[in-house]
């Protein structure tokens, strides 16, 4: 644990070094969702679109969306221990780093709380947006149980984490897997519209994700939308998701480590 | 420089054919990156917008690919150790981008082709379709181009392509990759005309609306901002190039 939180202080000791890194990671969450915002506002203006005079308003509907892209800044951060895992590889420092005297969970450990600093940071704007435009009826209990909901979907990502660190050691190039699976987030999680409208087989997809049932609950309690299921049943389909993909992650990384350290870490 | 080109190409291709998760990575990622934005405008606008927003958002994809392939070549090869190989090499550097722009172009006709196809099953189909292809071959070309100084200036000031990932969504942003850039204001206006892609997003529109006679002009202030690109491209790469070969820092981070 000690030898850990010595790699996290060396790793925030490099970033500190690269503060162009924070420039880029500050702005790009609000990027990402500025095409929707721009199509929205000028789609609004110009009366090309004439949606949110009949359902919502342009406010409303990017409340809902920057919601969404906190939650998702949060859920998605760990996945980058992976990239990092394969950069580590790319510079051919892996090795050198594995035979540190520290656990392969350490690892994790150190670089989540990288990324989880580094997270909070970016997620600064999207926050304080998100508390404009969306926190209409504020409550402590929706408040908490909102940030249960995220310390729940926080778990089930580090089964997946835990299950794309073991294939990535074995197979080399499964941080093209967590890029796909990143990218796909945003659309089969519900970060910009709900997944009841996604077609069938993508809302098959969707509902195998735990973060979708994780968004949808945040949302509730936050901005008062309604709910895919019932509230006790849709905790109860999240807590299982958590559950199996914790599970999986596990014992998945436990075997694939083994495997590859039996097989050598060198080469990409 | 031809059959340069192809070696290099070749050696890419051979390079990415071991990595089987790549090609499934390529075939569905551009579908799921852009369909939130072009699934939003099914939510709200009709049919024509849901071509318009495919069409852009493809495009800019199609730029995230380049600035990656060709703005961040000289970094990749940096990172896996082999840039000064390639610096010693009787190859130019111009060359060696040449073939990385071409490779792209293979990997984007390849993730186009899944894309589109991706989205005909889900009910969203494009309009003059062959048009459209050879728009996008000609793109790789104008693209490359704005790659080129995206590549000189990454090759001086290294640390840039921390924010690639934040440069590309500002340009697709500012060059209307989901909304026409005739609904900004003025000073949102002057972003987008200096940027390649908005022309490349306005003839594809164009296109699908069946409104070809309004590419020409489009077509030759095109033509104008992409070469203008390409010769403060080659210019600042030769600088550069230069500038490192003298103090020897091919592989300093």
């Amino acid at each position: 644990m000690v030898n850990s939180l010595f790699l996290t202080k060396a790793n925030i000791l490099n970033a500190k070094k690269y503060k162009i890194d924070w420039y880029g990671q500050f702005l790009t969450p609000l990027l990402t969702i500025l095409p929707v915002a721009f199509m929205l506002y000028f789609g609004t203006k110009s009366g090309m679109i004439g949606f949110f005079s009949k359902e919502k308003s342009f406010i409303e509907m990017m409340g809902f969306i920057i919601l969404g892209a906190a939650y998702w800044n949060y859920v998605e951060v760990l996945w980058n221990v992976i990239f990092h895992l394969r950069y580590l590889m790319k510079v051919g420092q892996l090795e050198e780093i594995f035979i540190m005297p520290i656990s392969s969970f350490g690892y994790i450990f150190s670089w989540s709380v990288m990324g989880f600093l580094k997270v909070t940071v970016e997620s600064i704007p999207i926050l304080i947006l998100s508390i404009i435009f969306s926190i209409t009826d504020f409550t402590i209990y929706n408040f908490l149980m909102s940030i249960l909901v995220l310390i729940i979907s926080i778990i089930a990502s580090f089964g997946f984490v835990f299950l794309f660190f073991g294939l990535t050691l074995k197979l080399k190039d499964g941080d093209e897997l967590v890029s796909l699976l990143g990218n796909a987030s945003p659309l089969i999680g519900g970060m910009f519209f709900s997944v009841t409208i996604l077609p069938f087989g993508l809302r098959i997809i969707s509902y195998i994700f735990p973060f979708t049932w994780g968004l949808d609950l945040v949302r509730h309690f936050l901005i008062g939308t309604e709910t895919i299921l019932d509230i006790k049943n849709q905790f109860i389909v999240l807590i299982a998701l958590t559950l199996f993909y914790l599970f999986l992650g596990i014992v998945s990384f436990v075997v694939l480590e083994k495997k590859s350290r039996k097989n050598g870490l060198q080469g990409f | 420089m031809m059959i340069e080109i192809f070696y290099l190409v070749k050696k890419d291709l051979k390079i990415r054919s071991k990595y089987k998760s790549i090609w499934l990575n390529m075939a569905l990622t551009p579908f799921f990156m852009i369909s939130p934005y072009v699934f939003s405008t099914k939510l709200i606008g009709t049919e024509s917008l849901s071509q318009e927003v495919l069409i852009g958002t493809l495009l800019w994809y199609w730029l995230t690919q380049y600035f990656f392939g060709v703005g961040d070549g000289f970094g990749e090869e940096r990172m896996e150790g082999t840039l000064v190989t390639i610096i010693i090499s009787p190859v130019k550097l111009s060359t060696f981008l040449f073939a990385k722009g071409f490779d792209t172009l293979i990997m984007n006709l390849y993730l186009s082709f899944f894309t589109f196809l991706f989205f005909l099953f889900n009910g969203i189909k494009i309009n003059n379709i062959v048009p459209i292809f050879v728009l996008l071959l000609i793109s790789g070309l104008y693209i490359t181009f704005f790659s080129f100084f995206y590549a000189a200036l990454a090759l001086w000031k290294r640390r840039i392509n921390s924010i690639n990932t934040t440069i590309q969504y500002f340009l697709g942003v500012f060059s209307g990759m989901t909304t026409d850039i005739g609904l900004f204001p003025i000073y949102l206006k002057a972003i987008s005309y200096i940027i390649p892609l908005s022309y490349l997003i306005s003839i594809g529109r164009n296109i699908i609306n069946s409104n070809f006679s309004n590419n020409i002009i489009s077509f030759l202030i095109l033509n104008i901002v992409s070469f203008t690109y390409l010769f403060l491209g080659l210019y600042l790469l030769k600088k550069v190039e230069n500038q490192t070969r003298k103090s020897g820092g091919w592989e300093s981070w």
